[in-house]
């Protein structure tokens, strides 16, 4: 090793003394090791490599040093697999100085694929000259990859002898030159792909048909429209596979939309064109106003099975020239074809096109009803509403609950005003729409009204309805604190059954500035409060209503009410995102006062998600009782499963306790499995 | 909407039966599709050939195995236990014996009487199969990552492009309504404006040397390595595993990204651009057999201001948050969460941005890839959208590996002034493989 080091730093103070220049080392590097490198030993001298090649990049010198010392080794004796992984550096670095060295090796039967990767991205002329010249000295996969290599070169100059391969008898030979020479381009190149392709049977006519399809796309990318036209014609006309006619279709149409919107129409005026839905998607993305015009005069003349996807297509143009056509659509007696243009009037109509669709919301058909429907509430436009809300009053009532049902659906705050006159109205029919309408739209300003339906309402649904508007209205709202404010106004001279509502509601908002009022309803001599209070505080998503529960788990004199808040109180305990010790804290209290194993249980379920040898040891003080003793064990085990070795001395008894005590073969198993991963010491 | 019969293949055989005064019965009947109950008639349903038999083939074997519009006819891998298993659910599903097994993609892409394939092969396998299926006019499920390479990507996209083919990438986070709903929140501007976004991804495995190994009995291994560079077979490095192996896949940065980096382009507004620079560091293995990024950080600016940083999960957690002048919205696979919370309540209008919608979750992207084929529409995941996502991972990785800030020309698609970088861009193949 310390022979190579000598030879290689020799080296470099030669060359940098060539190069007149003083060049840093490069780093070193254990060369013995990295030349004797097989596959399966330590990667270690090969990283050390690429890290010199790596930081040899953008220092000149420091490269040509490194480039040098790539090249002598790929000269030695250095192992296959040595060299694969020069060659593979070079591919980075490699310069006009490779190039005599690389073409050496591409007919090398294990390295002429790493060589030409790497003699490939040498930019120089001289890299191409090497890479031409092997076209004449190498055969079967080499040639093959050579050829290859040349195509990403876009190496023009290689054009004849290119040509000159399209007649190898080797198919992979002639498949290589004809993407390459599509890829080098050049009017010699064209010509004879399209001679080529006159004469040539499947599959090398098949290959020279795409080879010509992508040469003419690409003139179609530079604008020679009629130039890519002149290949893409034939190819249409003439191929036998499908899928090159839907390619030279496309390019046609591409390069003029008008002039061959003809072969669009005679496809489509065929049912059975194996291109229908191909020519329909064309007329979905093509430009020009022309086009649409053109397509929506002969959709009458279509088959059925093409109006469908014209009136698609149609519909994804969004252009408004289509309306009249797409309008007599939707009242084909086709429901097929009605369904498509309802559809299509979801992106391509507006305003105008309202009392057309509130025509079919409430249609027999059930696939016409759901069109209308979705059209409806996705359609754009800034009079669709005020149109919506002029509909409602000419139409039946099944017709006006579909469009206030729309009118929330598009979340339509100008509509707010009316719906909440048509609640006011009290409407049975109508009232479970509205107010969900109202819970979609309603903002802060409008909250006031909603109250006095709930405060006002007649019956028990009616209030209901009220309730749940004004919860789905708060909980959208930035301001919960006035949402909170807001729902409180009318608290305090309210009646008992509209205050277990607006508790409710504070319940839904789950704003802190609502618990006091949650908190002091606690003890309301109304038993109804009361228990909407504790329902309420049950269900408080923060701890600061783990005291009240508390309080009431252990005080209330009702029974159910106990459990209630108890419950609440652990799932509090089990809120994610609390440190543990309070966490843990929690979890004893919960633990002190659960009595019946239902409880129990959720204490030991909140206990297994802990992370704490604290959590592990309360749990085992239920493993005694049987009626709990399987979801002790379960959460010991998962709590000691999630600490990862972690406090073996607390946990190590605890499982051999399961082990000693449970009954089921599974939980020892599983407590077996978290012990064995314990330190031996702690077992 | 439901759109007329459309199969071309079908009206292929329309065509000719008429042509013959004949009408052709389908080349095969199996014997459960006769009269069952929902399904389509075998000429009305879609045929496919599933190539690539792993995890993600036999999880969307089983995916397209329960639409009814579909019928699986082949299957194929150059493993033959995993063809074996696969022709054996295909069979017992349908309850005949009419699945085909291959082991040489060519054969299936051969077969006129297959509309679809869907391919679930490893990264440095995924150009060559899908363009040469989009030449033959298949309609094509594609997995994610997209391509191996930048060059590559791009060589896919614009042969599906000219082949007027659908595709649909399995980046089937898109077809999930909580990814949809976060990034409606950000183009709607509900968390203000939009100025840098956070992606975090897996951490690298790693693993030491290991020793070359004979090739296990009906396992075509040349076949395996096809255009990557030849290397002795070792068990670690098929299969499952290549995607922690440079010369087939990316490691997480590309296996992760395709999914996230996606879902911030998308939200981002950038699905048809991508960054103007991109610069990072990573840690590389230090040794053995897996040689893609354990720990990475990149971070790449867009021409409209916008800052995405991707990392390992050790730099963010897992998913995407998007931050914005006046608030948050993060999400992963199991959550969206967002600052102020109320926004998780928002609802958007008919004028808003209401991105594009497909049926729910991984089921459901392959169910939006087959309504696609019938309708002809662009899917959920476009290949252009799909490139455009994993080429700044693969950018992520250029910067990484050379140490250096990149400047990206998106349009072109070109590095500026770094030819060392630009050679990274792609990877030549081994021959006779190429396109």
């Amino acid at each position: 090793m310390k022979h190579s080091l000598i030879s290689w730093i020799l080296a470099a103070a030669a060359l940098c003394a060539g190069a007149g220049a003083a060049a840093p080392e490069p780093a070193p590097w254990d060369a013995e090791a990295f030349q004797q490198y097989e596959f399966g030993q330590s990667r270690a001298p090969l990283i050390r490599v690429e890290d010199a090649v790596r930081q040899a990049l953008n220092q000149p010198a420091q490269q040509a040093l490194v480039e040098q010392r790539l090249l002598d080794i790929l000269q030695s004796g250095a192992s296959i697999e040595c060299k694969r992984f020069v060659c593979r550096q070079l591919l980075l670095i490699a310069s006009d100085r490779s190039v005599p060295v690389l073409a050496g090796f591409l007919d090398h039967p294990a390295l002429a694929d790493p060589a030409r990767y790497a003699l490939q991205r040498i930019a120089s002329p001289a890299a191409g000259a090497a890479l031409r010249q092997a076209l004449s000295t190498t055969h079967g996969h080499p040639k093959v990859g050579v050829i290859y290599a040349l195509s990403e070169r876009r190496d023009r100059q290689a054009a004849p002898a290119l040509i000159g391969c399209l007649s190898d008898p080797d198919d992979a030979v002639a498949r290589a030159a004809i993407a390459a020479l599509e890829k080098v381009g050049g009017q010699n190149a064209i010509q004879a792909l399209q001679q080529a392709f006159e004469s040539a049977t499947p599959p090398r006519r098949i290959w020279l048909a795409h080879a010509l399809i992508a040469r003419a796309d690409r003139l179609l990318a530079r604008g020679q429209k009629d130039a890519a036209a002149q290949i893409f014609l034939p190819l249409f006309n003439t191929s036998e596979t499908q899928a090159i006619r839907m390619a030279a279709l496309r390019g046609l149409v591409t390069a003029d939309s008008g002039k061959y919107f003809h072969l669009l129409l005679a496809i489509l005026s065929n049912e059975t064109d194996p291109l229908l839905a191909i020519a329909a998607d064309h007329l979905r993305h093509l430009p020009g106003a022309e086009l649409t015009q053109r397509a929506a005069a002969e959709l009458p003349r279509l088959p059925a099975a093409a109006r469908v996807r014209v009136v698609a297509a149609l519909g994804d143009r969004q252009d408004p020239a289509a309306l009249p056509a797409i309008a007599a659509a939707v009242r084909s007696d086709d429901d097929t074809l009605s369904v498509a243009a309802l559809s299509a009037l979801a992106s391509l109509g507006g305003a105008g096109q309202v009392p057309l669709l509130a025509d079919y919301i409430a249609a027999d058909h059930p696939d016409r009803r759901a069109a209308a429907q979705s059209s409806l509430n996705m359609l754009r436009g800034k009079d669709v509403d005020g149109h919506i809300l002029q509909c409602i009053e000419q139409r039946d009532t099944q017709t006006q609950n579909e469009l206030i049902r729309s009118l929330g659906a598009r979340v339509s705050t100008a509509a707010v005003p009316t719906l909440l006159e048509i609640a006011r109205r009290g409407d049975p029919a109508l009232r479970s729409n509205t107010y969900k309408a109202l819970g979609a739209t309603a903002g802060l300003d409008d909250l006031p009204a909603l109250l006095e339906r709930v405060a006002g309402a007649q019956q028990e649904a009616e209030r209901t309805a009220a309730e749940d508007a004004i919860a789905a209205a708060c909980v959208r709202q930035a301001d919960q604190e006035k949402c909170v404010d807001i729902v409180l106004q009318p608290y305090p001279a309210a009646t008992a059954s509209v205050r277990c509502a607006l508790l409710r509601i504070l319940g839904t908002i789950r704003h802190e500035r609502g618990l006091p009022t949650v908190r002091q309803s606690l003890s309301d001599p109304n038993p109804e409060i009361q228990n909407a209070a504790l329902r309420v505080l049950a269900e408080w998503p923060s701890p600061t209503a783990a005291d009240d529960l508390l309080r009431c788990a252990r005080a209330a004199a009702n029974p159910t009410q106990r459990i209630l808040a108890l419950r609440g109180f652990i799932a509090i305990a089990g809120l994610p995102g609390l440190p543990n010790a309070d966490q843990l804290a929690l979890f004893q209290q919960a633990s002190a006062e659960s009595q019946r194993p239902e409880e129990i249980k959720l204490v030991l379920g909140g206990l297994a998600a802990m992370t704490a040898p604290e959590a592990f040891q309360l749990a085992q003080k239920h493993l005694a009782n049987s009626a709990v003793a399987a979801e002790a064990a379960a959460a010991m085990i998962k709590v000691a499963g999630a600490l990862k070795g972690r406090s073996a001395d607390v946990v190590a008894p605890g499982l051999q306790a399961i082990l000693d005590s449970s009954a089921s073969s599974s939980l020892k198993a599983e407590a077996r499995k978290v012990l064995q991963t314990l330190p031996a010491t702690a077992r | 909407m439901n759109f007329p019969p459309h199969s071309r293949r079908i009206w292929l055989k329309r065509a000719a039966a008429t042509a013959a005064g004949l009408w052709a019965a389908p080349q095969w009947i199996p014997a459960a599709a006769l009269g069952a109950g929902r399904r389509p008639a075998p000429s009305h349903r879609l045929t496919m050939g599933m190539i690539g038999l792993g995890s993600m083939g036999m999880r969307n074997l089983k995916g397209f195995l329960q639409e009814p519009d579909c019928q699986i006819t082949a299957v194929c891998d150059v493993d033959a236990s995993r063809v074996q298993e696969a022709v054996v659910e295909v069979n017992r599903t349908y309850g005949d014996s009419g699945c085909a097994r291959y082991r040489d993609f060519r054969d299936v892409i051969a077969r006129s009487d297959i509309d679809l394939l869907c391919l679930c092969l490893p990264d440095h396998w995924h150009s060559i199969p899908a363009i040469l299926g989009a030449r033959a006019g298949k309609d094509i499920y594609g997995e994610k990552p997209l391509a191996l390479t930048i060059a590559e990507g791009r060589a896919m996209v614009e042969e599906v492009r000219r082949s007027s083919i659908v595709w649909q990438t399995g980046s089937w986070q898109r077809s999930t309504a909580h990814f949809r709903f976060a990034c409606e929140l950000v183009r709607n501007g509900r968390i203000g404006k939009l100025e840098r976004i956070e992606v975090g991804l897996g951490v690298g495995p790693t693993i030491g040397p290991q020793p070359p190994m004979p090739v296990p009995a009906g396992f075509d291994y040349e076949m395996w390595l096809g255009p990557a560079p030849w290397v002795p077979y070792t068990q670690r490095r098929c299969h499952w595993d290549f995607r922690w192996i440079l010369d087939y896949s990316g490691g997480q940065n590309t296996d992760c990204g395709a999914h996230d980096i996606d879902i911030a382009h998308w939200g981002m507004d950038v699905e048809q651009t991508g960054p103007l620079t991109v610069e990072g560091a990573g840690e590389f293995p230090s040794d053995g057999l897996w040689d893609a990024a354990v720990h990475y950080k990149y971070e790449c600016h867009y021409a409209n201001g916008l800052v995405l940083m991707v990392g390992s999960r050790n730099h963010y957690p897992t998913g995407v948050r998007f931050i914005g002048s006046r608030g948050w919205v993060y999400v992963n696979r199991t959550l969206v969460d967002a600052h102020p919370r109320f926004l998780l309540k928002e609802r958007f209008g008919p004028d808003e941005v209401h991105l594009y919608s497909s049926p729910p979750d991984r089921q459901g992207h392959r169910r939006n890839f087959l309504d696609c084929v019938k309708s002809r529409r662009p899917p959920a995941s476009t290949i252009e959208v799909a490139h455009r996502s994993i080429a700044v991972a693969h950018l992520g990785h250029i910067a990484m590996k050379l140490g250096r800030k990149l400047r990206w020309n998106p349009d072109t698609e070109q590095l500026a002034d770094d030819p060392t970088a630009s050679r990274m861009l792609g990877r030549p193949m081994r021959a006779p493989w190429g396109f």
